[in-house]
This record gives C-alpha cells, structure tokens and sequence, in this order.
C-alpha cells in the first residue's frame, strides 16, 4: 500500500483535479439552453428526395425523407438529395458564358446550385441556409462518376471545402453496393456538422472513454511487465586484431548499362471553394468522383 | 589450497577495488600464505567434508566455514589455465549494479534485490576457450547499381553491371566461447565484450573469495562455435567492402579459416539466483565491465492493481477532458 501510493500520488492528484473540473464542466454545459429553429421559408417545394435515377426503392425513399426532416430540425437547414443517371455534359457547358470554364468535376456542381436556386430551398429564406447533394451514377465522357455536396447561406461556413469533401469520400465508399445505407450514412454526417447544439467532446466519451482506459491500462501493464535487460554490443570487427581486414584485392569493374522508361501517370483532382451559381447565388461544397 | 592471513589467520581473499589480497578479518593487505592440501575431499581449513564439489569444481565456499577452498588437483598440469580476468567488480558494486537496472521496476516483487536475498550473489569463474584463427577471404560477383531520373514526362531507370571482386586476411584473436555446462551459452554470449589487456596469467590467488570451475568441453568440442562466430564476422568485414550497390549476387565466395592458438582462461561473473513463487530468476552481471543479463520478475497481484488504477484513471481523465471541451 505504501509504494502504491508513493507511486500513484501525483498521478491521482491530477486525476481528482480533473475529475472534479470535469463533472463542474458538464453541470454548465448540461444547464445551457439548447439552440432551437423556426422555419421560416414556405415559398420551396416540401420534398427532399428526387430520385430520378430509381436508385432507391420507395420504402428507401421514405425512410430518406423521414429522417432528412428530423435532421433539418435539429440543423436548421434543408437538406436536399437529387438522384441522377443521365450526362450533365451538355447542360453544364450551357452556363459556361455565365460561370466560365466549367471541368468534369464542375457539372454536378452547376446542377446542384440551379436546382437549389430554381426551386428556392432555404430553412431561414428562399436561397437560404441549406445543402444540397447530387448525385449522378452517368460515367461522364471523361470516365469520371460525380457526386456534389453544395452548400448555402450558414452551412457555407459551417461545411467547408475540406469537409465536404471528406463526409462524401467517407459516405460514398459503400454507394455502389448500399446506396440507401450511403445516404443515410451521409445525412447522418452532414448532422454532425451542421447541428449547433452538438458539442465539443460530444461522442469522443462513454464507450470511447473505457476504450481508452482500457488502452492505457495495457500499455502500463506491457511496458512494465516483465523486460529482458543485456543484448548484444559486440560487432563484426570486435576480436579483429588491428580492428580491421587486410583488403589485398579489391576490383569492381564496370561491364555495361541497360535504361528503361515508362510514361508518369498524371491525376486530376476536383476543386472546390465558394463560389457564385449561375443564378448569382453564392455556394460553397465540394465533390466526388468515383 | 587456501590462502591464509599471516597475520590473524583468517581467510584471505583477492580484493577487486583494492586489486590484492585482502583478509576481511584483520583488515591487512598482501598478508597470504598459501596452504596446500592434496585432499580434496576435506576442507583445508576446518576439515568438514566439502559436498558441493563437482568432477568440474575447482575453487568452491566451505559450508561450513565459509573459507574459500581451490582443489589443487584442478588448476595444474592440463587443467591449469593459461590466462585469467580477475574480477574488477567487488560484491557491493555488484548489488548496486543490479539495483539500478531492476530496482526502479515497478512490478517487481518487494522481495526482489532484498538483503537476505542478495546474500545469494556469488562471483564465479567462469571456463572459456579462447580462440586464435586466420580467415581467408575471396569473393566474385556481380553487382547493380540503379539510378532513377524524370525525363519530361517519362521516369527513366538506368542500371549500370558491375564484376566485383575482393580478397581478404582477417586475423581474430581470442574468440571466446564459454566451456561450462552450469552457464547457459546465450547468456555467455551475451555478456561479451570482455576488455583483454586486463588478462593476466593464471595465478590461484585470483581465485580466493570466489567459485571456479575447470573446462567441461574440450577444446576440439567447442571449437565449433568459435568458426561459425569467425565465418559470420568474415562475412560481416567482407559485405563492408562491397558498398555503394543497389543489387550484389555471388557468384564465389570462399572462406577459409585456420586456427592458430586457443587459450584456457577464466572470465569473472557475478550470479544472483532469486525464487519467486516457485520460479527461478537467473541474473549475471559481468565481473569486469558490469554488464547485465536478466529478466524482471513480475508480481502478477501488483500487475492487475496498478494496471486496473491506470486503466480507470485514464479512463476518468479522458472522459472529464470531453465535459471540459463541451462547455466550448
């Protein structure tokens, strides 16, 4: 007991400080009040699946919209998923004297936006706090199949480049063989980052928590557990006398060189960034190919 | 043979912090007089039967007077040894030693490194060969090197062949290799380097204060392992002259060893047994430059409480920092 706790004073010193700072923390935190949305925009359509492409069957569909509108009022944003499995080639080259030079990449983007202008989505106001996801399953003339997360109004800052990005690589990996599950995964993510009364810390706890100490637990006991002491320090020149070979002969002649060569493969990337539509709204997001 | 104090009489044993013979009960320094007895059943000094003697033993404790006794018979004519290492690490030098590489240990047990059992820390002598070999060396191949460049929008690989050649003389000296049954090979093995310009002839008064054996093998049965040492380390030398490829295949490589002298000789160790539930724990420390070999005994009761405290408080720790990050 007493090398216990001559051991473990200082270790459980900081642990009751922690501990005490910890539960006074989560007292405050628990007595906030919660952010809390009123929609405010009646002019938009109430749908928020457009399945064009009948990737999803009907039951997926609902269970989409069910739980699409339950994230809209926790975000405070709409949240729209259009399915496609036609070529936006053509249509997107259409806004080109407007938005520029559109790429590959771009001409799920250029839909995106006009569909989330046209049909004037927006949780606060038309043209307002929302996303927008579109997803083409068409493999474009440059081999590519593009999705496009863009963003509006709050969620622009709330949803950067990066992030988009980052939930539509991680969604997307199971849509060839899940699509419901993919998107419902998806939904799931964009909550997470669109959902202010989500906290810092908040699923970083409870299971992850055991895990941890589970963990540290192991590694004291593995570190500590039991430990071999002496290796070998002798090296090859340790009983040489002198501490070195006699080199009496050494040539290294040269007989011929033989070249090869392959072409370096190139990759396109899609950009992203915040950006102006075609109907002079700005967006933000990102992409995917696949 | 024993090596009495002329002064008191007392058992006089060799010092290795003072570097001479020492009588622990007078205090004098370089006082011995050695006593021979051809009996080597008998303790010299008090006569008691000496039980613990082996067909290998040559210097062993009386346990019954705990005089220092060396079996004449055992240290002459083919049995005498060309060289010893005396120890230069004293006992005490020995636990301090071992308390500093293990006492730290947080799971070891509370009896580990205790008083009483460090009383069972003795020196020994330990029996090598020591092994004098010539290595012819000679070698062809053929080796690569690869060079890799970007030219416009192509990566070009340019191998250049090379014809490699070498030959070589290595001299080694005193390989050594242990030749002792009672002493584990790997361990021997690993309690190399020994510093050789301390070697000195063999003289019995090294042996007073500490255990010694004689050689268990021959020097025919333990060669061996000295050539696969001098095959390896030939090997090692001649792969450092062939540098600078990206590929390198033999084609010839010859090596050719010849021995030219063995020793028998005596390398100082330290041993402290310890017996914790049942299990022996084996420790060595190297008489002369302290090197350590061993493993720490764990106290598995000791383990599962203090891991189970780290475990909860990591736990606790990582879960008030996520109540701390919420208020942000």
């Amino acid at each position: 007991m007493k090398k216990f706790v001559q051991i473990f004073k200082i270790p459980l010193i900081i642990f009751a400080v922690f501990l005490v700072i910890g539960i006074a923390c989560k007292v405050i935190a628990d007595n906030r009040p919660k952010v809390e949305f009123v929609r405010n925009n009646s002019q938009c359509t109430t749908e928020r699946v457009f399945d064009y492409a009948d990737v999803l069957t009907d039951e997926q569909e609902e269970e989409l919209r069910v739980k699409i509108s339950e994230a809209e009022q926790v975000c405070g944003t709409d949240i729209v998923f259009v399915i496609l499995d036609e070529s936006l080639e053509e249509y997107a080259k259409s806004y080109e004297s407007t938005i520029g030079y559109v790429e590959p990449y771009q001409y799920t983007m250029v839909f995106a936006d006009n569909f989330y202008d046209e049909n004037e989505f927006g949780f606060d106001k038309p043209h307002g706090d929302g996303v927008i996801f579109v997803d083409n399953w068409y493999r474009e003339s440059d081999g590519g199949v593009y999705s496009w997360l863009s963003t509006s109004g709050r969620a622009i800052n709330d949803l950067s480049t990066d992030n988009c990005e980052f939930i539509l690589d991680m969604a997307l990996d199971y849509v060839e063989d899940d699509p419901a599950y993919a998107y419902d995964y998806l939904v799931d993510l964009i909550e997470d980052y669109l959902n202010p009364n989500i906290r810092l810390g908040d699923g970083l706890g409870g299971g992850i928590s055991v895990l941890i100490g589970l963990i540290a637990g192991l590694i004291f006991f593995f570190v500590n557990f039991g430990g071999k002491k002496g290796k070998k320090t002798i090296q090859s020149r340790t009983y040489v006398r002198s501490g070195n070979a006699d080199v009496l002969e050494r040539q290294d002649i040269f007989l011929t060189k033989t070249m090869s060569r392959r072409k370096i493969e190139t990759q396109t990337r899609s950009g992203g960034g915040s950006h102006v539509s075609a109907g002079g709204h700005s967006h933000g997001g990102g992409g995917h190919r696949r | 043979m024993i090596f009495k104090c002329k002064n008191c009489g007392g058992n006089a044993v060799y010092h290795p912090d003072k570097k001479k013979m020492w009588c622990p009960h007078c205090d004098s320094l370089d006082s011995e007089e050695r006593l021979d007895s051809e009996n080597m059943a008998n303790c010299t000094n008090c006569g008691a039967p000496l039980e613990a003697v082996t067909e290998f033993t040559s210097a062993l404790k009386c346990s019954h007077c705990g005089a220092y006794i060396i079996l004449k018979d055992r240290v002459e004519g083919e049995k005498r040894p060309n060289l010893i290492l005396p120890f230069e690490i004293s006992k005490e030098k020995a636990v301090d030693i071992l308390k500093q590489e293990f006492g730290r240990r947080i799971l070891t047990p509370d009896s580990f490194l205790s008083y009483s059992t460090l009383e069972c820390l003795e020196g020994s002598y330990v029996p090598f060969w020591l092994y004098d070999y010539r290595a012819r060396v000679s070698y062809e191949g053929k080796a690569t090197k690869v060079r890799v460049f970007r030219s416009g929008d192509y990566e070009v690989t340019e191998t250049s062949h090379y014809q490699v050649s070498r030959k070589l003389n290595i001299d080694f000296e005193k390989i050594p290799v242990d030749a002792s049954k009672r002493m584990a090979d790997d361990i021997m093995d690993l309690m190399e380097p020994y510093e050789y310009k301390a070697l000195q002839n063999f003289e019995e008064k090294y042996m007073s204060g500490f255990q010694g054996e004689v050689v268990n093998f021959s020097e025919a049965e333990e060669e061996e392992r000295a050539k696969v040492r001098a095959t390896k380390d030939s090997e090692s030398l001649l792969n450092e002259t062939i540098v600078g490829y990206t590929t390198c295949v033999p084609l010839h490589k010859e090596i050719n060893l010849t021995k030219t002298k063995a020793h028998f000789a005596l390398m100082p160790v330290w041993v402290y047994r310890y017996q914790f539930r049942g299990k022996e724990y084996l420790y060595h420390v190297n008489g002369q430059t302290g090197k350590v070999i061993g493993k720490t005994p764990t106290d598995k009761r000791k383990a599962w409480i203090y891991s189970g405290t780290v475990a909860v408080m990591a736990g606790m720790i990582w879960q008030s920092i996520c109540w701390i990050l919420g208020v942000f």
